[in-house]
C-alpha cells in the first residue's frame, strides 16, 4: 500500500510535467493520465498494458474509423487485443497453412467469416461499440479481443500502467477501464483550466478463472481440454 | 555329528528344491495363462479407448468441416492436434476406395495408395470396426476405424502401436515376458517386446517360431494354444501363443498378413528364482547354524552328562558299598532332582546298612535267645528284665502254672515247640501247628484270671475279637482264643526274632535303626486307632522285632481285657510296667490314644537316647516321676540328637494329653518330619 502510494504520488508529479510540457499551446482542452493497476491472485502485479482506456461523454466530432488487421499465425491470433472506434474495418489474414474461422458471437458486433485458407483473409465493419471477442472454430485456444469505443479518447496503457489521453475538451467525464481479467472499471474526473486530473483505477483480476468459451454453434469445443473434461 | 547335521540340511534343501521344481509346472502355466488374459483385457480396454477417440473425432463439427475441404494440412493439423489431446500414436484417414486420404506418420506423402489393411476394409464394408493393422515393415498396431461421412474422405482410424514400451508395461504388468509377432517376413525384424527379453533377438526369433509353440495356426486364425514347454537357449520354458485383440470381430475376418499375435514366456528358472535364492539362504544359515547349534548341543549335554557321570560314580560306588562319594550339586533341572533323589537314597541306603547291620546282630541274639528257651527256660537277662518291668504284684511262681511243657499238643493240634516268654499274663510258647505245619505263638494266659469271671471272659473276647480286625504289618496277628479247660490260651503269629527290651539291653540303638523301629511301632499304633484299638501297655517287652527288622506289636487291648489289671486298679494298685506308664494311667485315669503316644514316646526316648526317662528303684518314684517330673533333655543323653528330633520326643512326653501329638498318625509324622531333617547330626 505505502509502496502503490509513493507511486501513484510518483505518477501525478511525473503527470504534472507531463501536462505541463504539452499544455502550452491548447486552450480550453487538457490530458487525462493515470494509472491502470491490475492485482492478480496473490496480489501479484498484472500486465495492464492488455487493458483500454477511453472517456465516455466528451464531446466532440465522432472519430474516423480506422482498417486494421488481426493476423491469425500459428494458430494465435496477432495482436490479441486491440481498440478500435466504432466502424472501422478490421481484417483476419490467415498466415498459417491450415483453414481457420473466425468468428464472434458479442452483442451488436457478430460474425461469421467462414473457414478460409492461408491469404488475405477477409474481414468485418465493427459497427456497434462494446467489446467483441474473436474466436477460431477449430481452434478453441485462439481468441481476440477488440474494444470498439464510441469516441476518440482512447489510450492502450504502458506495460507500467500509465497512460495518458490528450486533446480532451474541459468537462466532467467517465475514465472507463477494461480489462479481459480485470473487468471494468471507471472514475469521474473534471477538466477545467489549470486542472490536471489524475487517475488511477485499480481492477482485481484476483477472482478471474479461465472458462471454456462455446464455438459459434454455442457448443463446447469437442477437442477443448477444459471443454471436453469439464464444461461446467 | 557335523556330517548328519549338514547331510539333513543338505537332504532337506535337495527334497524341497525337487518339490519346488515340480510345482513350478503349474504355477508356470497358471502365470502363463493369466498373462494371456491380462493381455487380452489390456488389448480390449485399449481398443475401446480407440474406438471412442474415433468416434468422437468422426462428429466433431471443425473436424468434419476440414475434411469437407478436404484440405490435407488442415486435416493433419487438426489430427495432431487430437493425437496429443487423445494419446493416439497415429491417425489415418481413408477415402471410400481405401486410399490413404491422411497418415500423420506421413504427413508430406502426397498420395501413399491404398492403405490395404483389414480394418479399414471392415469399417468401409460395414462401420465401425477394430482390430490389428500390421504394416508391411512389421510393425503392429492396435486399430479402431470409424466411418466419416463428409467430404471425400471415409474412413478415420486410430492407431495405438504395440512397441516395445508397452509391451514392457505389459510384461510388468503380468510378470511373464511377452513378444508380439506377426506373418511379416520370418516374424519380422522388429518383435516388440523382444527388447525386454534377456535373448538376443535373432535367438528369440528362431524360439518364437518354433513349430510346437503354433505361431502359424494363431495367425491362420485358429485361436491360442494352451501352455507349453520349449527349450530355449538351453533352458526350459512355458509359452503360448495367442492371437492379439481376439476378442474383436475384424481379426476373424482379416487377412492372415494382418493378423498378429503374442507369445507368452517364462522360463521354469525364472519361477523358481525367488525360491532358489530363499533356499540358498536357507542353506547358508543352516550351514552357519548347525555348526554353533552342535556346539551349543555338546556344551549342554556336557552340562548333563557331567553330573550324570558323577552320578554314575557315586552309583557304583554305592553297589560296592561305599555310600559316601560325592554327588553333583542340586540344580532345579531333571537332572538336580535325579540328583537330590539320589542322595536320599544313599541316605536311605546309609540308614539300611546300618539296620541291616543291626538285624545281623539282633537276629543272631535272638536265635541264640530262642537256642537258649528251647533247652531251658528263658535266658535269664531276658526273664530277670521281665520279671522286674512287670507288675510288682505277680505272685512268684505262678507265671509257668498251667498246662503242660515242651512237647505237649493243645486241642491235639498245637505242639508246644518252646518257652519264648513269660510275664504277668501268662507265658508264650512258640507251637507247631500240626495241622497247617506252620510255626503259631501261644499264650497261655494265667489260669487265675478269668476262671469264675464269664463278664471277664466274655471282655477279653470282645477284646480279642477287636483286635483281630486289625491287619497291618506292624501288628501282631492274633488267631484264635483256644479253651484250654482249666485255662485259656491266645493263638498269635509266631515272630522269627527278639522283643524291643532284650535289643534295648545292649543299649542305644544306631540312630536309622532306631527310626525305623520308632517309624514302624508309630504306623502299627496308627493302624490300630484307626480301628479304635488301644493299647494302654505299650513297652519295649510288647515291640517284636523280625530278623529283617519289622516291628510287630503284640498284646494289644489284653492289659486292661485280661481282667488282671482291672483287679488290680481296683485295688488302688497300678497295672503293668510304670516305667512307661502315662500319666494319666500312673494317676489311675482312664487311658486313650494319647496314652499310647505317651509311652511311645518312652519307648523311643529309650531307643533314641540309650535310656528311659525316668527310672527309679521302686515302681512308685517311676509313678511320680511320670506325672510330676520333666524328662531329662534327650540332647544331655544324646548330644548327636537335633533339636527337632529332641522337641519332637519332649512333645509326645508330655505331661497334659492335649500337648501331645493329637494320634499316633501326628506323632508318625512328626518323626517322619524330624527324621527327614536328619535326626541326629
Amino acid at each position: 500500500m505505502r509502496i502503490s502510494g509513493f507511486a501513484a504520488r510518483l505518477g501525478t508529479a511525473l503527470a504534472i510535467e507531463v501536462v505541463a510540457a504539452g499544455m502550452a499551446p491548447m486552450t480550453r482542452a487538457a490530458t487525462v493520465a493515470g494509472v491502470v493497476a491490475i492485482v492478480e491472485r496473490d496480489g501479484a502485479r498484472g500486465d495492464p498494458s492488455s487493458a483500454v482506456v477511453w472517456i465516455e461523454g466528451a464531446p466532440g466530432p465522432p472519430p474516423s474509423p480506422e482498417r486494421a488487421a488481426i493476423t491469425m499465425r500459428g494458430k494465435a491470433f496477432e495482436p490479441a487485443v486491440l481498440s478500435l472506434p466504432v466502424g472501422s474495418r478490421l481484417a483476419f489474414p490467415n498466415a498459417d497453412p491450415i483453414l481457420h474461422n473466425v468468428f464472434s458471437v458479442s452483442a451488436d458486433n457478430q460474425f461469421d467469416l467462414g473457414l478460409y485458407p492461408r491469404g488475405p483473409g477477409r474481414e468485418v465493419v465493427l459497427r456497434s461499440p462494446g467489446i467483441v471477442r474473436v474466436f477460431c472454430n477449430v481452434h478453441p485456444q485462439m481468441e481476440a479481443l477488440v474494444v470498439v469505443t464510441p469516441g476518440r479518447w482512447v489510450a492502450r496503457p504502458a506495460a507500467d500502467g500509465r497512460f495518458s489521453i490528450s486533446d480532451v475538451p474541459d468537462g466532467r467525464y467517465t475514465v472507463r477501464v477494461w480489462h479481459e481479467r480485470g473487468g471494468s472499471g471507471e472514475s469521474q474526473v473534471e477538466l477545467t483550466a489549470g486542472n490536471v486530473p489524475e487517475v488511477e483505477i485499480r481492477l482485481d483480476a484476483s477472482a478471474w478463472r479461465r472458462r471454456p468459451h462455446l464455438d459459434k454453434n454455442g457448443r463446447p469445443y469437442q477437442g477443448a481440454q477444459g471443454a471436453t473434461r469439464d464444461p461446467y | 555329528m557335523t556330517a548328519l547335521v549338514g547331510g539333513l540340511v543338505l537332504a532337506s534343501t535337495g527334497a524341497v528344491w525337487l518339490r519346488t521344481w515340480s510345482l513350478a509346472g503349474p504355477a508356470l502355466d497358471a502365470a502363463v495363462l493369466r498373462a494371456r488374459d491380462l493381455v487380452d483385457e489390456a488389448v480390449a480396454a485399449r481398443l475401446d479407448r480407440l474406438d471412442l477417440v474415433t468416434r468422437l473425432l468422426a462428429s466433431d463439427g471443425p473436424f468434419r468441416a476440414y475434411v469437407a475441404e478436404g484440405d490435407r494440412p488442415s486435416i493433419l493439423d487438426n489430427l495432431a492436434d487430437r493425437m496429443t489431446l487423445y494419446g493416439c500414436d497415429a491417425f489415418v484417414i481413408a477415402d471410400a476406395r481405401g486410399d490413404f486420404l491422411a497418415d500423420t506418420r506421413r504427413p508430406t506423402e502426397a498420395a501413399p495408395g491404398p492403405v490395404g489393411q483389414s480394418v479399414v476394409e471392415a469399417a468401409l464394408l460395414g462401420g465401425h470396426a477394430r482390430g490389428v493393422w500390421v504394416e508391411r515393415d512389421g510393425r503392429i498396431y492396435l486399430a479402431a476405424a470409424t466411418p466419416i461421412e463428409a467430404g471425400p474422405a471415409s474412413v478415420l482410424v486410430a492407431l495405438e502401436e504395440v512397441n516395445d514400451v508397452r509391451a514392457m508395461a505389459l510384461r510388468q504388468a503380468t510378470g511373464v515376458d511377452l513378444v508380439f509377432f506377426s506373418r511379416s517376413g520370418p516374424f519380422g525384424p522388429v518383435l516388440p517386446g523382444a527388447a525386454t527379453l534377456p535373448l538376443p533377438r535373432a535367438r528369440l526369433a528362431t524360439l518364437v517360431a518354433a513349430p510346437s509353440l503354433g505361431l502359424t495356426a494363431v495367425l491362420d486364425g485358429a485361436g491360442g494354444t494352451e501352455p507349453r514347454r520349449i527349450e530355449a537357449d538351453g533352458a526350459e520354458h512355458a509359452a503360448l501363443a495367442a492371437p492379439l485383440a481376439a476378442g474383436d470381430a475384424a481379426p476373424a475376418t482379416a487377412a492372415p498378413a494382418h493378423r498378429a499375435g503374442f507369445v507368452a514366456l517364462r522360463s521354469v528358472a525364472g519361477e523358481v528364482a525367488w525360491f532358489a535364492k530363499i533356499q540358498g539362504a536357507l542353506l547358508l544359515v543352516g550351514l552357519l547354524a548347525a555348526p554353533i547349534a552342535i556346539g551349543v548341543g555338546v556344551l549342554l549335554a556336557r552340562r548333563i552328562t557331567r553330573p550324570i557321570g558323577v552320578l554314575v560314580h557315586a552309583i557304583e560306588r554305592a553297589r560296592a558299598g561305599d555310600y559316601d562319594a560325592p554327588l553333583p550339586p542340586e540344580t532345579g533341572d531333571e537332572v538336580g532332582v535325579l540328583s537330590s533323589a539320589f542322595r536320599s537314597m544313599m541316605v536311605r541306603l546309609k540308614q539300611q546298612q546300618e539296620v541291616d547291620a543291626w538285624i545281623g546282630t539282633v537276629a543272631s541274639q535272638a536265635s541264640s535267645g530262642a537256642r537258649t528257651a528251647s533247652a531251658s527256660p528263658p535266658a535269664a537277662g531276658h526273664l530277670k528284665r521281665t520279671q522286674d518291668t512287670t507288675a510288682t504284684l505277680d505272685p512268684p511262681g505262678a507265671p509257668v502254672a498251667g498246662p503242660g511243657g515242651a512237647g505237649t499238643v493243645l486241642q491235639g493240634r498245637f505242639r508246644l515247640v518252646a518257652l519264648i516268654g513269660a510275664g504277668g499274663m501268662g507265658t508264650v510258647w512258640k507251637a507247631r501247628d500240626e495241622s497247617l505245619h506252620e510255626d503259631v505263638a501261644v499264650k497261655i494266659l494265667v489260669s487265675g484270671g478269668l476262671t469264675g469271671r464269664p463278664d471277664l471272659l466274655e471282655r477279653f473276647r470282645q477284646e480279642i475279637r477287636l483286635s483281630r480286625r486289625v491287619t497291618h504289618r506292624n501288628v501282631l496277628r492274633t488267631h484264635e482264643l483256644l479253651d484250654l479247660g482249666s485255662s485259656w490260651a491266645i493263638l498269635m503269629e509266631y515272630v522269627d526274632g527278639t522283643s524291643l527290651d532284650r535289643v534295648l539291653a545292649e543299649g542305644r540303638l544306631p540312630f536309622s535303626a532306631g527310626v525305623r523301629i520308632a517309624s514302624q511301632v508309630a504306623d502299627g499304633l496308627q493302624a490300630a486307632h484307626a480301628r479304635g484299638v488301644v493299647h494302654r501297655d505299650l513297652k519295649p517287652s510288647n515291640i517284636l522285632v523280625d530278623a529283617l527288622g519289622t516291628v510287630k506289636i503284640s498284646d494289644f487291648g489284653l492289659a486292661r481285657s485280661a481282667g488282671v489289671g482291672e483287679g488290680l486298679t481296683i485295688e488302688g494298685a497300678v497295672l503293668g510296667t510304670p516305667l512307661y506308664m502315662s500319666p494319666e494311667q500312673a494317676m489311675g485315669r482312664t487311658a486313650d490314644e494319647r496314652s499310647d503316644v505317651y509311652s511311645a514316646g518312652v519307648v523311643f526316648y529309650e531307643i533314641l537316647c540309650g535310656r528311659r526317662p525316668f527310672d527309679a528303684d521302686n515302681p512308685v518314684a517311676v509313678l511320680r516321676a511320670h506325672i510330676e517330673l520333666p524328662p531329662p533333655p534327650p540332647r544331655d543323653l544324646n548330644p548327636a540328637l537335633l533339636p527337632s528330633m529332641a522337641a519332637f520326643l519332649l512333645r509326645a512326653l508330655a505331661k497334659d494329653p492335649a500337648l501331645r501329638f493329637a494320634s499316633a498318625r501326628d506323632m508318625a509324622e512328626g518323626l517322619d518330619r524330624a527324621a527327614a531333617e536328619g535326626g541326629a547330626a
